[in-house]
């Protein structure tokens, strides 16, 4: 009779996978940037809902564990590389520079600019900022279940939000003078 | 003002997600995740034997989760081995191909990703500027060393069969030597394998006059590195940590303490 329970067990499950797999590939992508990394990621977020998949299926929100899972592997790759990239700055004398182009913003009559402009913004902010983001803006998720997600009290997150809009509104808005360039140091993953 | 860039925010997010290509979910769906089926209740109802026996068969299952785990690695072994025929050369193609290119490079600068400038100063490194100047061979596992021909880069990439992960770095200048005698860690650090599996590595450079390096593990292991041209590496299944290395040299060996409170400094040992 094993077979049977596993062939259900695997039907259950691929239904699980058909109903979140988008949702949590494009909530990887966003928070990365990288088609690659969203994809090992989410393979690595199924992977390890399936091995806890007979407590999982029992929870009200199956969704919401991979979610959590999802977040936790992501938040866990950036803190990977900002050690690496730091070690990089260090060992090359001269911590390395992003620069901004603001350009864009001033001509951005079309959709296209501006929506570039947004993401180069969101992709500076910290890790953890750019997830609450993420989940609140593309998931529309509540307050409530952002909290649940990262583990933190609701009042975190609306601090979060509150910080990742300012420093995203910031961004935007200061024009350096001709010739200058906005920097900020790599792997500030610290709030 | 800010209801006005959580809208155009929401816009944004919208239409980039849009953007992850069809066969990426396709992959995806295609995997056999391999889900564990629930085991029946009815021997945690029971005591005495039956008890015993669902006990047992918890443990069983999570050895059975740590035997699977190795699998990824089967075959690794703590000292290097000798390569089959074609073994080290498959690897260095592997990683030479995984080596950022041009392509990569305009990408991250185009996308404005923080990691550009180290992508961009990769990129005037010319593909036939990047030689090997270690192959680390544990069973079907040969980890590449690549540096560049003026110093100014390094790449490690850990081959196995089926799939290779590369890491970059340091760039910026070449690593001083160190005194004769003596070993230093460059570079250091746990990475997730394209299975979801973990493994550990150290890799530095050796002075002159040095014959050996051993990595011993947290869990008490020892890991034999393998030493050429100068340079040494080692690596091992898992998230252990080394907590000391053994130096050998003509005249004996010395044991040292590792510190890795701070992954961006190098550190020195005799």
């Amino acid at each position: 009779m094993d077979f049977l329970r596993r062939d259900r067990t695997r039907a259950e499950f691929d239904r699980f996978v058909a109903s979140n797999l988008d949702g949590l590939l494009r909530t990887a992508y966003l928070i990365t940037s990288e088609v690659t990394e969203a994809e090992d990621l989410v393979q690595e977020c199924l992977l390890r809902v399936a091995r806890r998949w007979p407590k999982v299926r029992l929870m009200d929100r199956p969704d919401a564990y991979a979610r959590r899972v999802l977040v936790n592997l992501a938040l866990d790759g950036a803190r990977r590389r900002a050690r690496c990239w730091q070690e990089l700055a260090t060992l090359d004398g001269e911590p390395p520079q992003v620069r901004v182009d603001q350009d864009s913003h001033h001509d951005a009559i079309g959709t296209r600019a501006v929506t570039s402009e947004l993401l180069d913004a969101l992709r500076l902010l910290p890790a953890r900022q750019r997830v609450v983001l993420v989940l609140r803006y593309f998931g529309d998720f509540s307050e409530a279940q952002v909290a649940e997600t990262l583990g933190c009290s609701v009042g975190t997150v609306k601090s979060t939000t509150s910080r990742g809009l300012w420093r995203m509104r910031e961004a935007l808005e200061v024009v350096p003078s001709e010739g200058q360039v906005q920097t900020e140091t790599l792997g500030t993953e610290k709030e | 003002m800010n209801d006005q860039l959580e809208e155009d925010l929401r816009n944004a997010l919208g239409q980039h997600a849009a953007e992850v290509p069809d066969a990426v979910a396709a992959r995806l769906r295609q995997i056999d995740y391999r889900p564990r089926s629930p085991r029946l209740g009815v021997a945690l109802t029971v005591g005495g034997a039956a008890s015993v026996a669902a006990a047992a068969g918890a443990i069983v299952s999570v050895i059975g989760l740590g035997a699977g785990t190795q699998t990824a690695f089967a075959g690794w072994s703590a000292s290097p081995t000798a390569p089959a025929s074609g073994q080290t050369a498959a690897a260095e193609a592997a990683c030479l191909a995984r080596v950022p290119s041009s392509s990569d490079a305009e990408r991250a600068r185009d996308d404005g990703t923080a990691h550009a400038p180290v992508m961009e100063a990769l990129l005037k490194i010319a593909p036939d500027e990047w030689r090997t100047v270690l192959a680390d061979t544990r069973g079907s596992f040969t980890m590449i060393m690549l540096e560049a021909a003026k110093g100014q880069a390094q790449a490690s990439c850990l081959s196995s069969p089926s799939s290779s992960v590369i890491s970059i770095g340091p760039v910026g200048g070449r690593v001083a030597s160190p005194a004769a005698g003596q070993a230093q860690v460059v570079s250091s650090g746990s990475q997730r394998a394209s299975a979801g599996n973990q493994f550990t590595y150290t890799e530095g450079r050796v002075g002159v006059g040095v014959t050996g390096v051993s990595i011993l593990l947290a869990d008490g292991t020892h890991v034999s590195a393998t030493v050429a041209n100068e340079h040494f590496a080692a690596w091992w299944p898992g998230s252990q940590q080394a907590v000391s290395q053994e130096v050998a040299t003509s005249s004996g060996t010395s044991t040292h303490q590792l510190e890795y409170a701070a992954p961006a400094s190098t550190s020195a040992v005799r």
